[in-house]
């Protein structure tokens, strides 16, 4: 479908109001079109003829006009002021909603500001649109239409003229069209390009002024806009350009018509007033003639916005709920991998052939080298990715068939990244159950060891995080995120490193907390940090996407393998050993 | 209005020239146009009332070259102007730019990184449209309306006065509007500010939204912040419809009387009918100006809250800064000291109490302590991220206010505690402290932080893309290419804030052993929770809620039996099954 079809899709909710503003825009110049022939009214009857008692006509004709012409004008308003804002909010909205369908790998590889770009200032170009040029092209349309058919009766050779050089202006047009859309388009995206850096390097200052790279940003950035400016005296020139041959072309019009006008008049053709009258007629045609040409600039750009906004909705999202996708009902929690093999490109793979059951309540840890695929392992569980061979079953049900906010609703997860938002503490830990009490959310916070430190800011739970509150340590924001997954109360509790940034005692406490949460719930716990997975039901050891062992604490300890060694190398770390004094006492705890 | 002129003195002036010659053709552009009717009048008093028709091929060729004269001057205007426009842009946004890189901080902690960005790109190109268009719009106003003044009374004084009466109801109309549509510009622009910051975040906060299956509540929260924003807009629209059209009535009746009473003029002899079609061409020029300022009006005020926005930013005064003409730092030896240093952050508690700490060059300090107990705060006051409230630290007994903090900062490698890395290749991203590092030295730094096997194994090596923050490498990957990416710069002093948090032991300790050559010869201080990676140092701090509570090397700690000895039972002790 091309691209003005569909923006008129997006506008077919709004059709009333769409033919209203049509018609309204329709109304007005139609509505003007009497002014001419009171001229010749004025020139030919009442002053050529001497008649002062018709002047009046004159005066309640025009007032008549102006009046029905304002009044439209105002309807036309009020109409077109509600149209344009609608569709923006429609637009934004349904662009916000589909990027909240969009899985995590379009977000993997596309840049916040490119999307904020799109769903802000490509949005607000539609808006422009709608408000001034599309009205102008009806009424532009219309008006011509009309003025034409009004110039052949009034006076068909000049009519003749008049319209001869219209083709001139479509040539025009033809000519520029090509590289003034070109032009949009490599601006538009200059800027998406600068806004996506930008954004990240303010998001990441503190990097920025810890190398001293202020001065380079700033050139870069500076560079940046220079070619951005080289793009935009290009698009000025080529619309200025544009518009000036258009000038030109109407200015041979209109001298034509006054010239072979004159001769008419010589020869008796045709009066005075005509002449007058067919003038300011040819002004109304040229006018809009004029203005079309001059859309062309806007409507060229609004084309390419609709592009850009049109090719992230048809993003579709790779995790697509099946058709026939059910409700998965409250589950016990048995967790199954089967032959699972997954890379986050279609031709990598991070995870070979992982086979692995959980029985419900179980606790299973992963462990690994960094980089061993841990992450990816859980990021499979919600549905983030999908996998691209073998299948993961839940109680029974494969993800992939069961809708996904009935299994997301019972995963509860520690991302590694402890992400907060810049909302009140409260809320960011009611996150995935806003009906939450205060009591339960307090309960969680402390089972997350945080309610202390809350309760010593002045505002509490009300206190807001982040840039618009205050900034809080990496620790504490992991335990804020621990608390947000706990209340959600889900039947399968994943944490991932959640507990990395933590001193040992406070993970302690936690952990006790957690094992009394983890009864009865199955948990997937990824920790370096052994200490805290020693009892565990099920090790899981991962080497490079493969398992390559899986047992107790006690079972692996005994195989000569990787998990022996992990344990060995974190108790008796370089450090210790060039201690020989120490190596002892650390053995004794051991 | 003050904002504005500053915008004039700093940013227009100096292109005065392209601004005077704008002008200038805009004035010959107004010229061309009001000739127009001019000619017309010339066409029926001279040419078609007298008979003298072999005038009219002269009709012709003037109009002609008036309208190409005419386009020429608005195809050069149309240069200049956009030449101008862009400049302007240019200049603002670098400025804005290397503003924000000056800024502390502090002003990031209060500031979303969206509302910053909005700054710089939409209220900039609010000013653009306005330098590009409004701005000359105004100037052509002006001078079409005083010259239209001038032909009409020339023509008909009477009927000009006629005409002129109308422009007080125009002023009227304009101030009745222009304090609502102020303060709605002013909500509009904030309220942009919202959503791009919101957005902003949404959107790095994807995965935690899907993983709460938040969809529908943002969903629900953005349409009520579109919902909003709509009503705003449909507010301004509304205003400014209300103006123009209120404007326009007042036009359109005037022109009608204009025409009466010019008729009435005409059939008493005392004006001609060419100068009477004449009149009825020129009103219009008189009568649009007036109409435009009510349009414009909208504009400005959209501009002004922009123009607001911006200097608010550029006014901003860097609290931390070089005081002027402070010398660079001499770091030969990196002996940092912290003497008595207090801080809070703006308006929190204090987070560090008289912290007096020496730390000696060529030494391991290690900064231990709870969650939340200043850690990364004390770390962050080194490189003058913030300055301590009371106070003070020196480097080789240079306080670290009185030196240039770009040389401060080069001495200094920080690995922080979140990696914090940018979309690019991962060789930009080793390289980004050193881009004049060669590919040997950047590949060395990338094997001291253990990375370089991840790196060469994949398919585009050191071009591979990683996206933003870093979302295609595993947390582990991240903190060891900052690592690397900090190593590489060779600075005097290292600081580790729990940089190897998402490493497993293995790795971590193949890190511990090529630092240690790496650490020699520089001062490092080492923030862990991990204390086995710590047993070797020099000096370990324990820190609680924000004071020194112990100090010493790990033997004499241990025996002192306090906060170490318990932390240290605490993390091994686990251990014992
Ligand atoms: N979004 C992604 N796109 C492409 N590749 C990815 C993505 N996320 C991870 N990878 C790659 O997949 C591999 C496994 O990563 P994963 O995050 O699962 O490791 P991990 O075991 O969790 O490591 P760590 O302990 O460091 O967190 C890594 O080599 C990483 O570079
Ligand atoms: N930018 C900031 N603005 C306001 N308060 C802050 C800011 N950064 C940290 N804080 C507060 O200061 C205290 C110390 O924080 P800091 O980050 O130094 O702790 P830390 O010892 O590094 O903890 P962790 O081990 O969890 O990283 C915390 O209570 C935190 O909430
Ligand atoms: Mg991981
Ligand atoms: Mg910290």
């Amino acid at each position: 479908m091309n691209t003005l079809t569909r923006f008129l899709t997006i506008l077919r909710p709004y059709r009333r109001q769409a033919l209203l503003a049509i018609f309204f825009s329709a109304g007005m110049p139609l509505t003007i079109l009497p002014i001419p022939f009171f001229i010749k009214y004025l020139v030919d009857t009442v002053i050529a003829l001497q008649q002062p008692q018709l002047l009046i006509n004159v005066l309640i004709g025009l007032v008549a006009v102006y009046l029905a012409h304002n009044i439209l004008c105002i309807l036309f308003h009020l109409n077109i002021s509600y149209l344009g804002q609608r569709i923006v909010l429609d637009l934004r909205y349904k662009l916000f909603r589909h990027l909240q369908r969009l899985s995590l790998s379009f977000y993997d590889q596309t840049q916040t500001g490119t999307i904020i770009s799109k769903t802000i200032d490509d949005v607000d170009v539609i808006q422009m649109l709608i408000s001034g040029p599309a009205v102008q092209a009806v009424t532009g349309i219309i008006t011509i239409t009309v003025v034409s058919i009004l110039l052949f009766f009034n006076d068909w050779r000049l009519a003749i003229v008049t319209l001869a050089v219209m083709p001139l202006y479509i040539l025009n047009f033809k000519l520029f069209i090509k590289r003034i859309k070109s032009c949009n388009l490599r601006n538009r995206e200059k800027m998406d390009e600068i806004l996506g850096d930008v954004q990240e390097k303010i998001s990441g200052v503190q990097v920025v002024k810890a190398f001293s790279m202020e001065r380079q940003e700033v050139e870069y950035f500076t560079s940046k806009i220079r070619e951005k400016f080289g793009l935009g005296l290009e698009q000025g020139a080529l619309g200025s350009t544009f518009s000036a041959i258009a000038i030109i072309i109407s200015g041979l019009g209109t001298a034509l018509v006054l010239w072979l006008g004159g001769l008419e008049v010589r020869y008796g053709l045709i009066t005075i007033g005509d002449l007058l009258a067919f003038n300011t007629l040819i002004s109304m045609l040229y006018t809009p003639a004029l203005q079309l040409s001059e859309l062309n600039d806007v409507v060229q750009q609004a084309i390419t916005s609709l592009e850009r906004i049109f090719e992230l909705m048809d993003t579709e999202p790779d995790i697509q709920e099946s058709l026939h996708a059910c409700h998965l009902p409250l589950i016990k929690g048995s967790i199954s991998f089967k032959n699972v093999t997954f890379g986050y490109l279609p031709d990598q793979t991070i995870l070979h052939d992982i086979c692995l059951e959980i029985e419900p309540g179980q606790m299973v840890a992963l462990v690994g080298h960094t980089g061993s695929g841990k992450s990816s392992i859980i990021n499979l569980l919600p549905r983030f990715y999908d996998i691209h061979s073998g299948s993961i079953e839940i109680d029974g049900y494969d993800i992939r068939e069961v809708q996904i906010s009935s299994l997301r609703d019972q995963i509860g997860i520690v991302l590694q990244d402890p992400l907060l938002f810049n909302i009140s503490i409260r809320e960011n830990i009611a996150y995935g159950r806003l009906e939450a009490s205060m009591k339960e959310v307090e309960e969680a916070a402390k089972s997350a060891e945080i309610h202390d430190f809350i309760m010593t800011l002045p505002q509490g739970y009300n206190t807001c995080l982040g840039d618009e509150g205050i900034k809080i340590s990496m620790g504490e924001k992991q335990r804020i995120a621990i608390a947000r997954a706990i209340l959600k109360q889900p039947r399968i509790l994943i944490l991932d490193e959640a507990t990395s940034a933590l001193d040992s005692l406070s993970e302690t406490l936690i952990q006790t907390a957690l094992d009394k949460i983890m009864q009865g719930r199955t948990s997937i716990v990824v920790a370096h940090r052994l200490s805290t997975i020693l009892n565990a039901d099920k090790i899981v050891v991962l080497d490079d996407g493969h398992i390559v062992q899986l047992g107790a604490h006690e079972e692996l300890l005994q195989q000569e393998g990787p998990y022996r060694r992990f344990y060995e190398e974190q108790f008796m770390n370089q450090a210790i050993m060039s201690r020989p004094e120490l190596k002892g006492a650390l053995f004794n705890i051991v | 209005m003050y904002n504005f002129l500053r915008l004039l003195r700093k940013y227009i002036r100096p292109y005065s020239d392209k601004v005077l010659a704008a002008v200038v053709l805009m004035f010959m552009h107004t010229g061309f146009a009001m000739a127009m009717p001019l000619v017309l009048k010339y066409l029926v008093d001279d040419v078609l009332y007298k008979e003298r028709y072999h005038l009219l091929i002269w009709v012709f060729l003037v109009y002609l070259g008036l309208r190409a004269m005419n386009s020429l001057v608005a195809y050069m205007r149309g240069l200049i102007v956009v030449r101008l426009g862009q400049a302007v842009v240019y200049l603002l946004r670098r400025d804005i730019y290397a503003q924000l890189n000056r800024l502390q901080l502090s002003y990031y902690d209060r500031t979303q990184s969206g509302k910053i960005v909005s700054r710089l790109i939409n209220d900039v190109n609010i000013i653009q449209n306005m330098v590009t268009t409004s701005f000359i719009t105004y100037f052509t106003d002006l001078i079409t309306l005083v010259t239209a003044i001038g032909i009409l009374l020339s023509i008909n004084t009477q009927l000009a006065f006629l005409a002129i009466l109308v422009i007080p109801a125009y002023i009227i109309n304009y101030n009745g509007f222009i304090g609502r549509v102020r303060e709605n510009s002013h909500r509009i622009r904030r309220k942009t500010d919202e959503i791009i910051a919101y957005l902003s975040e949404r959107i790095s906060g994807v995965r935690v939204i899907k993983a709460f299956n938040q969809e529908k509540q943002e969903n629900k929260r953005a349409f009520k912040k579109l919902r909003t924003y709509y009503h705003l807009n449909y507010r301004a629209a509304m205003l400014s419809s209300g103006m123009s059209i209120i404007a326009q009535i007042l036009s359109g009746m005037s022109t009608a009387v204009v025409l009466w009473y010019g008729g009435y003029l005409v059939l008493q002899d005392r004006l001609s009918t060419g100068g009477l079609i004449a009149f009825y061409s020129l009103v219009a020029y008189l009568y649009n100006p007036a109409v435009h300022f009510s349009q414009i009006n909208t504009v400005i005020q959209r501009m002004r809250a922009a123009l607001d926005r911006i200097y608010e930013l550029l006014d901003m005064y860097p609290q931390i800064a070089d005081k002027p003409g402070s010398p660079a730092l001499k770091a030969e030896e990196g002996h940092i000291r912290f003497e008595n240093v207090s801080f809070r952050y703006d308006g929190t508690r204090r987070v560090l109490e008289k912290i007096t700490l020496d730390i000696p060059s060529g030494s391991k300090v290690a900064v231990i302590g709870r969650s939340g107990s200043g850690k990364s705060t004390l770390a962050s006051l080194i490189a003058r991220f913030y300055d301590p409230t009371e106070g003070y630290i020196t480097i080789d007994g240079q306080d670290i206010r009185e030196v240039k903090i770009e040389s401060l900062r080069k001495q200094i490698g920080i690995v922080f505690q979140e990696s914090m890395l940018f979309s690019g290749t991962i060789r930009d991203n080793i390289c980004y402290g050193s881009p004049r590092a060669t590919d040997e030295e950047m590949i060395i730094a990338t094997r001291a932080a253990r990375i370089d096997d991840f790196v060469e194994a994949l398919p585009d090596n050191y071009y591979s893309m990683i996206g933003e923050r870093g979302v295609s490498l595993s947390g582990g990957q991240k903190q060891r290419i900052a690592i690397a990416r900090a190593l590489l710069t060779q600075p005097r002093i290292l600081i580790f804030d729990d940089c190897t948090s998402a490493l497993d032991a293995q790795t971590e300790a193949a890190i511990q052993e090529t630092l240690q050559d790496i650490m020699k010869n520089r001062t490092n201080l080492v923030i862990t929770h991990r204390l086995s990676t710590i047993i070797d140092a020099d000096l370990i701090v324990v820190l609680d809620e924000g004071s020194i509570v112990e100090q010493g090397v790990h033997d004499a700690l241990l025996n002192l039996g306090g906060v170490y000895a318990s932390m240290f039972q605490q993390q091994f002790g686990l251990v014992n099954p």
